[in-house]
């Protein structure tokens, strides 16, 4: 499962996404962060139960800070690919 | 610095003083309870905004709209271990719905209103707005904008294919109960949950902080269930075939353990309605079979519009529940008798008879809140702040303050711990200071009496660190802080005192001696038992809570 993250550019944020993430019962494969359009875009793959996942992405869309979130099953790249299309 | 210097410029922001941040922030929990909007809290960098932790990890549990500002130290000494300097946003990361550090002046006006704002937005909880010294001190630039999204915080409405599967399931129930939560008080949905018990004729439990909500004296309400609720509601909730739970969060001190529930969820044998204004809420511990995130009036008011006049439903199991009422009142009468000077729950009754329905009871955090959580009455919705979720020894005297504060035309009682009591009367030099005037009940049961009690029935009765060897003599500290003390002998007395304090709106502390070996909070579900796993105090041994239907 792929989630893709759009927060304000501040590191102070992404602690907030990490501190969640690291309560979740998930396996973080790969994370990365990229600044674009003056906004952090980070996308992260994770394993795990699906509803621990759930809950991981339903607890990091109360954040304030977390301008959009999505999830999408497509291998990562591909992620990224429909992601920047939009 | 800077901060508080403008603020000398400024007439309409009362800045009260407290001795401790610790109770500041504890106080701006019991302002916001009682107010429904928050208090802005203002600490120093450094050791100051470290004390504020314990509090604002409190509202966040609560789900208390509390603001925080702190002091920093300038922007360029960042990371360079200054004096003072305290990473205050990474410590308060998770304990807090938003943190924003102010890095340029432009930033400050509006990350303090969004920082207010949200913390009564939605689901309650505290925010912190971290100021660092250079930036207090440069001149107003106007307002920058500050990137977030609030619109999440606004409840949706409740989806109609919901709230029909949700009538449908409690038309069909033949035991239906009523779940009412902390969110019930937030909303404002006391009256929409009577309404739907009412019609349902269901019984009515609640969390710990659901106890606020919900008129203990409405014939369908039951109490709390859970690790220290009343039999007849643990009785109540194990035994639904539905429960509709309202602004909860399926906390496993209400449920014990989630695996029966959960099992029965899934089985189909119990129907469960989650209404929650937090999404991540919903299927967060236990999966329900309807899950509805909107406002919890908005949701009810919308399941009564659609509800019938309910089928009438079998009175067996309301009369099935009043009776284990009937035994815990009787076993609890004669357990009074073997105690040679108070027992906790009777002293509670003496209170309740002293103090006016309007009084707001604030509680410490140990047996003596569990007690509180079994036999205080709440007459209105509002009047009961407890820490539920942290569960804060301390909470009690500052919140008390708070809630004075934020109302002084209502009495406030504090049913607190001597242990509790020790952690945070540092702060009763407001009471006369601001004119803050409550009743301090201590109950001076010589001990950590809720730990004991674990020590007693989990570990071997193996008890150790848990008894005060030499309490201070409380009387004489309320002395120092000009407040009159009492040490009753009887119940009557104990009830003329408070009846006297509330009366002249003066500020009494009343030390209540609490037979320490006798002091075992009962019923009680062990952490990770089943509700019908509850133990009994004794003359119920014939009774179980597992109905048979
Ligand atoms: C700050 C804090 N420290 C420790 C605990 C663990 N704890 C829970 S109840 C309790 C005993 C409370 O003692 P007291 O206030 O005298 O109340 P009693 O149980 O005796 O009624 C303790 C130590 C806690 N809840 N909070
Ligand atoms: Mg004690």
């Amino acid at each position: 499962m792929s989630i893709s993250i759009r927060i304000p550019p501040s590191m102070d944020y992404v602690g907030r996404v990490v501190s969640i993430v690291r309560r979740a019962k998930v396996f973080v494969r790969r994370m990365e962060i990229e600044a674009r359009d003056s906004t952090y875009h980070i996308v992260m793959d994770v394993e795990g139960p699906a509803d621990e996942i759930g809950w991981l992405i339903a607890k990091l869309d109360k954040l304030p800070e977390v301008l959009e979130i999505g999830r999408t099953q497509a291998a990562p790249a591909i992620a990224v690919a429909v992601r920047e299309g939009r | 610095m800077a901060l508080f210097d403008a603020a000398y410029f400024v007439d309409d922001i009362e800045v009260v003083m407290f001795r401790h941040e610790q109770g500041a922030a504890h106080a701006a929990e019991g302002y916001a309870r009682v107010a429904g909007r928050p208090a802005v809290v203002s600490a120093t960098s450094g050791p100051g905004a470290t004390n504020l932790v314990t509090g604002l990890t409190d509202a966040y549990m609560d789900s208390v709209p509390v603001t925080a500002i702190t002091g920093q130290v300038a922007t360029w000494v960042f990371g360079r271990d200054g004096f003072q300097e305290t990473d205050i946003l990474g410590v308060a990361t998770p304990i807090t719905k938003w943190v924003y550090q102010v890095r340029r002046p432009e930033e400050a006006t509006p990350a303090v209103r969004i920082a207010y704002e949200i913390s009564a937005l939605g689901r309650p909880g505290p925010t912190l707005v971290d100021l660092p010294r250079d930036v207090q001190l440069m001149e107003y630039r106007g307002e920058a904008k500050i990137q977030i999204n609030v619109s999440k915080f606004i409840p949706p409405k409740p989806r109609e294919e919901d709230v029909a599967k949700a009538v449908k399931i409690l038309l069909e129930a033949d035991r239906p109960v009523v779940l009412a939560g902390g969110g019930v008080l937030w909303s404002g949905a006391t009256k929409e949950v009577l309404e739907l018990a009412e019609k349902l004729n269901a019984p009515i439990v609640s969390t710990l902080p659901g106890k606020a909500a919900i008129p203990h004296n409405h014939p369908l309400y039951m109490g709390p269930a859970g690790m220290h609720g009343r039999a007849e509601a643990d009785a109540a909730l194990a035994n639904a075939d539905a429960v509709i739970a309202v602004g909860t969060r399926f906390s496993d001190r209400t449920w014990g353990r989630f695996r029966e529930l959960q099992e029965r969820v899934r089985s189909g044998e119990v129907k469960l309605i989650h209404i929650d204004v937090d999404r991540s809420e919903i299927g967060k511990n236990v999966k329900p079979t309807v899950g509805i995130v909107a406002d919890a009036r908005d949701a009810l008011r919308e399941v009564l519009d659609l509800m019938p006049a309910a089928a009438a439903r079998s009175p067996k199991f309301l009369a099935w529940l009043y009776e284990i009422r009937r035994r815990y009142e009787d076993a609890m009468e004669k357990a009074a008798a073997e105690f040679r000077h108070f027992a906790p729950w009777k002293v509670l009754k003496a209170v309740r008879r002293a103090a006016p329905p309007s009084a707001v009871t604030v509680t410490g955090v140990g047996g003596h809140q569990m007690w509180s959580e079994i036999w205080w009455e709440v007459y209105e919705p509002g009047t009961f702040i407890t820490s539920a979720g942290l569960g804060t020894m301390g909470f009690g005297i500052p919140a008390s303050l708070g809630a004075k504060l934020a109302d002084r035309s209502r009495p406030v009682v504090c049913i607190d711990g001597d242990g509790s009591f020790q952690m945070t009367f540092n702060n009763l030099a407001l009471v006369r200071e601001y004119g803050l005037p409550f009743v301090e009940i201590i109950f001076d049961n010589a001990s950590l009496q809720l730990v004991k009690q674990w020590q007693v029935y989990m570990y071997g009765n193996r008890q150790i660190a848990v008894r005060f060897a030499r309490n201070p003599d409380f009387l004489k500290i309320g002395e120092a802080y000009g407040i009159e003390g009492i040490r009753p002998s009887s119940y009557e007395e104990l009830e003329r005192a408070v009846s006297w304090a509330v009366r002249n709106d003066e500020p009494l502390i009343i030390d209540v001696t609490i037979d320490e070996d006798k002091d075992i909070v009962l019923p009680w579900v062990k952490p990770g038992d089943w509700l019908t796993q509850v133990i009994l105090p004794k003359g119920m041994e014939d009774v179980s809570l597992a109905y048979e239907h």
